[in-house]
């Protein structure tokens, strides 16, 4: 089949394509949803962004999002203490939940990427590609680290009722993780079909 | 330009965005086919989008009384227990005047659950009762939902956060109680109706394919 026709994706309205210069944004005529994007990224720039949420997710997971002060003692947590810490408290199914979509969920669409773009950015063919690029469909649905972001803001404004709280080096990795995975997600990953084709 | 695909003769990749003939075009059959470039499954409709989104909708307002009755979160502050429940936990933020972020825990956690059960009730009954009703705006309320939906886990998070770092044992400590798992449960029930909801439908003329 030929690639100068495309479907929008919410109504199946029949549109001519043309490729788009970057910033420019197709909608449907029908429906008005986006249908594409014009992309300025390049391979090498997709991959930078791609290692450094890497880098600021390990940062993010392993430093306390938060720490409180007690008549001298100090609790910092981070956040897999806080999913130990439910889960241990009998809400294992919340706990899971939260681990999938503020851990996994970043942690795999970060190493789908790396498994796409390394290969690509030394000239060579990614194996394994029409598996990774479905996969990254599926868990670009549950990813919710801006939401954490959010909740940890309201979990030191909540504590500082009981006791002098203080955000931590965790909540400021999850901060640059959000705009980093934001910018991937706009930068977009479906167009590099068209570049291995 | 644009035109409907009266047939579905064409088929695009949800996935990919691949263009392919659709080989049951001429029987009208409902049999599903795979993208030749990514193998993402193909259809001309999700199969059972409207069943899918009642039953979760169904499931998610009846665990919505729990979520909201029941408490989330319990606290222990020298030897004083309290329990909040959802509704509780934006008082407070309110009474300790936080109002920005009570409105946005309102938002997240009351506002958006009950918004997004409403509009996609009434995305799913227009298909079959409205079909030609506001076709646009429905379209746009479906994108909506779709962005907004995943906002509502903030209140699971902050109940995580909190049992994780508040334990200092009878002095402070706070434990997360059974109503978050219900609240868990009707976020993710919702995300699941919408994801199964088919915009596609809103287009559909009536009686074209039942």
């Amino acid at each position: 089949m030929s690639q100068d026709i495309v479907l929008c994706e919410q109504c199946d309205a029949v549109h001519r394509w043309r490729p788009l210069a970057s910033s420019e944004v197709a909608r449907c005529r029908r429906c008005g949803a986006v249908i594409a994007r014009g992309h300025r990224l390049s391979v090498s720039g997709l991959l930078a962004l791609t290692v450094a949420a890497g880098v600021m997710l390990a940062v993010a997971v392993s430093t306390p999002v938060m720490t409180l002060q007690l008549r001298g003692d100090e609790s910092a947590a981070t956040l897999l203490d806080a999913i130990a810490a439910t889960w241990g408290a009998g809400e294992r199914l919340v706990a899971a939940s939260a681990a999938l979509t503020a851990i996994v969920a970043p942690a795999v669409l970060i190493a789908l990427r790396l498994v796409i773009l390394w290969p690509m950015w030394q000239g060579r063919c990614p194996n394994h590609l029409a598996w990774c690029m479905r996969a990254l469909h599926e868990a670009s649905h549950w990813n919710m680290v801006e939401v954490l972001l959010v909740g940890a803001v309201v979990s030191v404004v909540r504590i500082a009722s009981m006791a002098p709280s203080m955000p931590g080096p965790g909540m400021v990795a999850f901060a640059a993780l959000t705009l980093l995975l934001a910018a991937l997600e706009a930068a977009g990953i479906k167009h590099l079909w068209q570049e291995l084709s | 330009m644009t035109g409907d695909a009266p047939a579905r003769p064409l088929l695009s990749c949800r996935c990919c965005g691949l263009v392919s003939r659709n080989p049951h075009a001429a029987c009208d059959a409902v049999a599903s086919c795979r993208c030749p470039r990514c193998g993402h499954p193909l259809h001309p409709r999700q199969p059972g989008s409207l069943q899918k989104t009642w039953a979760y909708l169904a499931a998610s307002v009846m665990l919505y009384v729990p979520a909201n009755v029941l408490p989330i979160m319990s606290t222990t502050n020298f030897f004083r227990q309290d329990t909040y429940t959802i509704v509780g936990g934006i008082a407070e933020l309110w009474i300790e005047a936080s109002w920005v972020l009570a409105v946005i825990v309102f938002t997240a956690s009351i506002a958006v659950p009950l918004l997004k059960i409403g509009a996609l009730a009434l995305l799913a009954w227009s298909v079959r009762y409205a079909p030609h009703w506001r076709r646009v705006e429905r379209a746009r309320l479906y994108r909506v939902v779709e962005a907004v939906g995943h906002w509502s886990m903030l209140d699971v998070y902050v109940v995580v956060l909190l049992s994780g770092v508040v334990h200092f044992g009878r002095l402070a400590s706070v434990h997360p109680e059974p109503g978050l798992l219900a609240f868990g449960a009707v976020v993710v029930l919702t995300m699941l109706a919408s994801r199964s909801f088919d915009p596609r439908l809103i287009w559909q003329e009536p009686r074209a394919d039942g």
